[in-house]
């Protein structure tokens, strides 16, 4: 059941089903691009999250009762849309080893696992990027293995380093820049996952699918500086 | 006559940042808004110097910078009264000024308000990021000109002079307010108690009130002990409600996802006013249905269309 409602008086917000599940994201991401491939004037932005859409619209252009009925009129028309693709597939280099995995000894007591177990668990899956907020490019990744479940932290830390793979409930998450932050910190990712200088900043996209694979401390400063050097190496991710 | 005008500061003031239009369209990739806060204001400063209404100028808070125009240059004023002065001497807001060169433009009390702008005749030689010179916080590697310290400088290239404009605006003098809102889209999910509460109580803005969101002081009624809510959007003007109780109005550099229940949403034709709310200030909220909020809206697009259609 979707529903579509005023959100103040310039935005729209599409309510999907309320949880977080994998095809109903799925479906969000979907009607997402579907909307914004219309290029509508006056929409300013079209942002998904875990089960809803926000439309941000010009009120300059339109009305409240215009867009909703256009949005409506669009998901009458929009069967084929759910079979579309939603994203890239990406491989993300983690170094899950000493200080880069701040919280491996807190993950581990709340888990009961030992490391490997945890780095073999979190590297497992392919996740699916749910969508990007928080932070400018923070990718909210699922699902985690019920395995891994760990609380947040009591006090979050003032200043959680940048490039920090972290974990909370079932989800995990990369953090774009040095700041506070609530989640356990699982490893690194040898490059910025946000750079404001490339040419697209933004690593992660909603839809994408992802998957980890675990690399030395030593690997991680090769990786770190090939990309320094040359700043195409990034892509490789999008294997 | 010389074609750049050099403003070099010799304070900055509590927080002086280039602004302008904000950026749109990158919300989805967690990338605030930004801009000016009062979009009034800060456009009605350009218009009254002849450049476009979204071209960059300054944003002062609460205490304003020390500044010299090294050339002579047009100047307008608005928003908060931050007691301006020209070399000692009062000036008024809301008007274009002549300025000569060696001019020194200074700040005292706040008369009114909490944010001015700042708007100077010609192109200003400011960098861009995602088409907006708004800084984004967290990031200063992103515009790092833009935050003002006390040495920077600033260059524009100057135009002709225009002829002086003035605008009939009365500037915010009460520490008191009353900002109209819609009940926001969660309020259906939350006791009709709390939202009750929010609507016939008056607040005080607490001392975390800043570009990204203002808080509240006090705690909402009937709220009790729930649940998260699935993180989903919030804009500038939703009021969230933690789960403490506490009230935050999330603002232009605020985060574009929440996971807080969203009990109302300031109307767009307050949204300027908003953002002259300064710690201490009182503020209560009136109730409108949506109709009566795009009513409003059609209103303050009719006073005010002038200086957003572009």
């Amino acid at each position: 059941m979707i529903t579509v409602d005023a959100f103040g008086d310039r935005a729209v917000l599409i309510n999907f089903e309320q949880k977080i599940a994998l095809d109903i994201n799925r479906n969000v991401i979907q009607l997402a691009h579907y909307l914004r491939s219309k290029r509508i004037q006056g929409w300013k932005f079209i942002s998904p999250a875990y089960c809803s859409i926000t439309i941000g619209f010009d009120p300059l252009v339109w009305n409240m009762g215009d867009v909703i009925e256009r949005v409506n009129r669009y998901l009458d028309k929009a069967a084929h849309i759910w079979q579309s693709s939603i994203g890239r597939s990406m491989q993300i280099p983690v170094c899950y080893e000493g200080s880069y995995a701040l919280d491996m000894a807190e993950i581990r007591k709340q888990t009961g696992l030992s490391e490997s177990e945890v780095v073999d668990l979190h590297t497992a899956p392919g996740y699916q990027v749910f969508m990007t907020g928080f932070l400018p490019g923070f990718p909210y990744l699922g699902i985690l293995n019920e395995k891994l479940r760990c609380e947040r932290k009591a006090d979050p830390r003032l200043r959680v380093p940048a490039q920090s793979v972290a974990i909370a409930g079932l989800q995990t998450g990369i953090y774009p820049n040095a700041s506070p932050g609530g989640w356990q910190i699982i490893g690194r990712v040898p490059f910025k996952i946000f750079d404001p200088l490339r040419e697209d900043p933004f690593l992660f996209r909603e839809g994408d699918m992802v998957r980890f694979y675990p690399v030395s401390s030593t690997k991680f400063v090769e990786i770190s500086k090939a990309v320094a050097e040359d700043h195409s190496e990034i892509q490789k991710v999008y294997a | 006559m010389p074609d750049i005008l050099t403003m070099k500061f010799r304070k900055a003031g509590l927080q002086t940042l280039v602004q302008d239009g904000g950026r749109s369209g990158y919300q989805q990739q967690g990338v605030p808004e930004g801009g000016a806060m009062d979009q009034v204001s800060y456009r009605l400063a350009n218009w009254l110097v002849g450049n476009p209404v979204d071209h960059p100028a300054l944003e002062m808070t609460l205490l304003g910078p020390e500044v010299r125009f090294d050339v002579d240059c047009q100047i307008a004023l608005t928003g908060a009264d931050l007691s301006a002065s020209i070399n000692g001497q009062p000036v008024s807001l809301n008007q274009t000024l002549n300025c000569m060169q060696g001019d020194e433009l200074s700040f005292g009390h706040v008369h009114g308000g909490c944010r001015a702008y700042l708007a100077i005749r010609g192109d200003w030689m400011v960098d861009y990021w995602l088409q907006s010179a708004s800084a984004l916080p967290g990031f200063d590697e992103i515009l790092p000109d833009s935050q003002i310290s006390d040495e920077s400088a600033l260059q524009i290239r100057l135009k002709h002079d225009i002829e002086p404009r003035a605008f009939d605006f009365i500037p915010v003098s009460s520490d008191s307010f009353r900002l109209r809102a819609v009940p926001g889209p969660d309020s259906g999910c939350i006791l009709q108690e709390a939202v009750d509460d929010f609507f016939s109580r008056t607040f005080r803005v607490s001392t975390a009130a800043n570009r990204m969101g203002y808080r509240l002081e006090g705690k909402l009624k009937g709220l009790g002990k729930r649940d998260e809510l699935i993180s989903s959007g919030v804009i500038p003007g939703t009021v969230q409600v933690a789960s403490s109780g506490q009230p935050v109005i999330m603002q232009v550099d605020g985060q574009t996802t929440g996971g807080y229940y969203r009990v109302a949403n300031i109307i767009t034709a307050d949204l300027p006013v908003l953002a002259q709310l300064k710690p201490g200030d009182n503020v209560s909220f009136q109730r409108l249905s949506i109709e009566e909020a795009e009513c409003e809206k059609r209103t303050f697009y009719h006073k005010w269309g002038f200086l957003f259609e572009v």
